[in-house]
């Protein structure tokens, strides 16, 4: 029923999670909270998140949550995007545990079918896992029943300048002191052009493995390869370098007519700065 | 703690903004849902001023706001940062961010309020995030501070700052706002998280090796004129008040030189002199247009300008780029 149920999250989410994780009551080793965003048909859309408060009491185990919080977070966020809605929870830890049964249920009440999404900050195995999940009930009708949690795929989707963030998020993992910088546009582009190098000549070395038999052959390699010469649109050499031409001299133009009026302004700030006399009244 | 307490000629208490990767993901999501809006998004910004660096560890958006109404809505705000006490997270609110295309933010309603953040909060920041390069292929985000000569400039009346004004405080348009720079900074869990994401396939971002360049500068040239125009009207104000200057003072002169005259012949008469008139109620002094707007406007020319020259720079690049690939496949 709910099997081909897909989440897609922000990367925002994720992010908002760990930040909340590495921001935790020091006594505590989980915690959770809401997720807010849209559901469509059998696909739902986490946009957004906050982190809810809450205590597992010592002895006989029962969870309560910090309800008012939650509501105060979810009605303040509902003035800034008015159209995410409550589609689940998160938590953090390893596995999903027994007090997830209740938590389940308190979110029950507040949306048809809260999707559960787990992420494993303790990085057991080695990497940081993502893992989504809903709530389907087992057991004999009018017998014993129970709650299973069933796994279901977590995709990452990104809005068009998330991507682009997210791509400069990526080089931090690189640098040791977890730092990076928005670089100026002229570098991005030798840095691309350096990776498309890269690419192309990964991709050629591919090619010549096959044609001498290296490599046995990928039919749906070869498909793309093709769809990706006919991409490029046929141009001899005459027509490219006129278009070339008229770009470059349109570029060259436009900045030496900012170049113009930037000097321009200078001047006329400068004159009427030095002028002695800039107030005839005195 | 040397760097402690150390000013720079800006009078800065830092050297550099350190931008969590959460607060980057927060303001474009916040900006780029809003971005059918009119209304410009806006949000506040919370973090700690720690050694020569400001850290921004949070944001929280601004309701949208109908016309008319306060700007930032006093009781969500101190909801807002309430919660964000109750859940461990930085509740110092720092400076505000605002999305803005092409880098024309230089308005005197900007100012304004960039003004009152660094009054209220000395070490406030404004971030610039700029939507449409970032949508282009180059993350944007920019973070300003007004110098303190424009801080004096701006707690007068905006219409009494008069040429002299500016010029006693020399300030110039340049030095308006001083960029701080950004660095972002991820958590070893969040570089994690980075891994994590990088395997689970995003979108690849590459649109900024598009070579139809011709629309984005368009509008950049659209913008320049625009504010070329103002700055034009603007010039026409200040001499028009110059003219109107000189010439009151050559009626002056005359009336002077008239009644000197007629004192004279009044004296050779007998008479007594006219009675001593007031000249400043005469000839009442014209009131100098402000220098505020001009001013803006050159320093969001100069602004554009630097655009453009950087927009055109990458743009040269990814050219002479196809046409080497050109190159390369006749010769092939």
């Amino acid at each position: 029923m709910v099997l081909n149920l897909t989440v897609k999250v922000h990367p925002v989410v994720f992010f908002q999670i760990i930040n909340a994780y590495e921001r935790r009551n020091l006594d505590r080793t989980s915690i959770l909270g809401t997720l807010l965003g849209t559901i469509d048909k059998n696909c739902v859309e986490v946009s957004n998140c906050f982190v809810v408060p809450h205590s597992i009491s010592p002895q006989d185990g029962t969870v309560s949550i910090e309800m008012h919080i939650a509501d105060t977070m979810y009605k303040l966020n509902k003035q800034v995007h008015p159209a995410e809605v409550i589609v689940g929870w998160w938590a953090t830890g390893f596995e999903v545990t027994s007090i997830a049964v209740p938590i389940n249920d308190y979110y029950a009440r507040q949306c048809p079918k809260p999707v559960h999404i787990l992420v494993d900050t303790t990085c057991r195995t080695g990497r940081l896992s993502i893992k989504g999940f809903v709530q389907v009930d087992i057991g004999v009708p009018d017998r014993s029943q129970g709650a299973m949690f069933s796994p279901i795929p977590v995709e990452l989707l990104t809005y068009p300048p998330e991507a682009v963030a997210v791509k400069t998020l990526l080089k931090t993992r690189l640098t040791p002191s977890g730092k990076t910088e928005p670089r100026a546009e002229l570098p991005q582009i030798t840095e691309a052009c350096g990776d498309m190098e890269e690419a192309l000549n990964f991709v050629l070395s591919y090619v010549e493995d096959v044609l001498s038999d290296r490599i046995a052959a990928d039919n749906s390699i070869g498909r793309n390869l093709l769809k990706l010469v006919q991409v490029v649109p046929k141009m001899n050499t005459d027509e490219l370098d006129n278009m070339l031409n008229a770009n470059v001299k349109d570029l060259l133009m436009s900045m030496y007519l900012a170049q113009l009026t930037r000097v321009q302004v200078q001047l006329n700030e400068k004159l009427l700065m030095s002028s002695t006399n800039l107030n005839p009244n005195q | 703690m040397a760097l402690r307490g150390r000013r720079n000629e800006f009078n800065c208490p830092y050297d550099y903004v350190q931008m969590d990767g959460l607060v980057v993901m927060k303001i474009i999501k916040h900006c780029y849902e809003e971005r059918s809006n009119i209304d410009t998004p806006r949000g506040g910004l919370l973090g700690l001023v720690i050694e020569n660096r400001l850290e921004l560890t949070n944001t929280f958006p601004f309701p949208f706001t109908k016309a008319g109404e306060e700007a930032v809505d006093e009781e969500y705000t101190s909801a807002m940062m309430m919660h964000m006490k109750k859940i461990n997270q930085d509740y110092l609110h720092v400076g505000w961010y605002q999305a803005c295309e092409l880098g024309s933010f230089v308005t005197t309603e900007f100012v304004l309020a960039q003004q009152g953040y660094q009054d209220s909060i000395e070490e406030s920041v404004v971030v610039i995030y700029d939507p449409q390069k970032t949508e282009k292929g180059f993350l944007t985000i920019k973070a300003y501070r007004l110098t303190p000569q424009a801080l004096k400039l701006l707690a007068e009346n905006e219409n009494t700052i008069t040429p002299e004004l500016v010029k006693s405080l020399h300030l110039s348009y340049e030095r308006l706002f001083h960029e701080v720079p950004v660095v972002i900074k991820n958590s070893p869990l969040a570089n994690a998280l980075c891994c994590t994401m990088s395997e689970m396939k995003p979108a690849k971002a590459t649109q900024f090796l598009d070579l139809g360049t011709a629309s984005v500068m368009e509008r950049h040239m659209h913008s320049l004129l625009e504010k070329v125009d103002e700055l034009h009207q603007e010039a026409y104000k200040m001499n028009k008040w110059q003219m109107q200057v000189s010439k009151q003072q050559q009626e002056k002169a005359k009336y002077i030189h008239q009644r000197n005259l007629e004192n004279a012949t009044r004296q050779a008469k007998g008479e007594p002199a006219l009675p001593e008139e007031d000249l400043a109620k005469v000839f009442r002094p014209i009131a100098p247009p402000s220098r505020l707007p001009p001013m803006l406007a050159s320093g969001q020319i100069e602004m554009s300008c630097q655009q453009v020259n950087s927009f055109c720079s990458q743009a040269l690049a990814k050219l002479f780029i196809s046409e080497s690939l050109q190159d390369s496949k006749t010769d092939a």
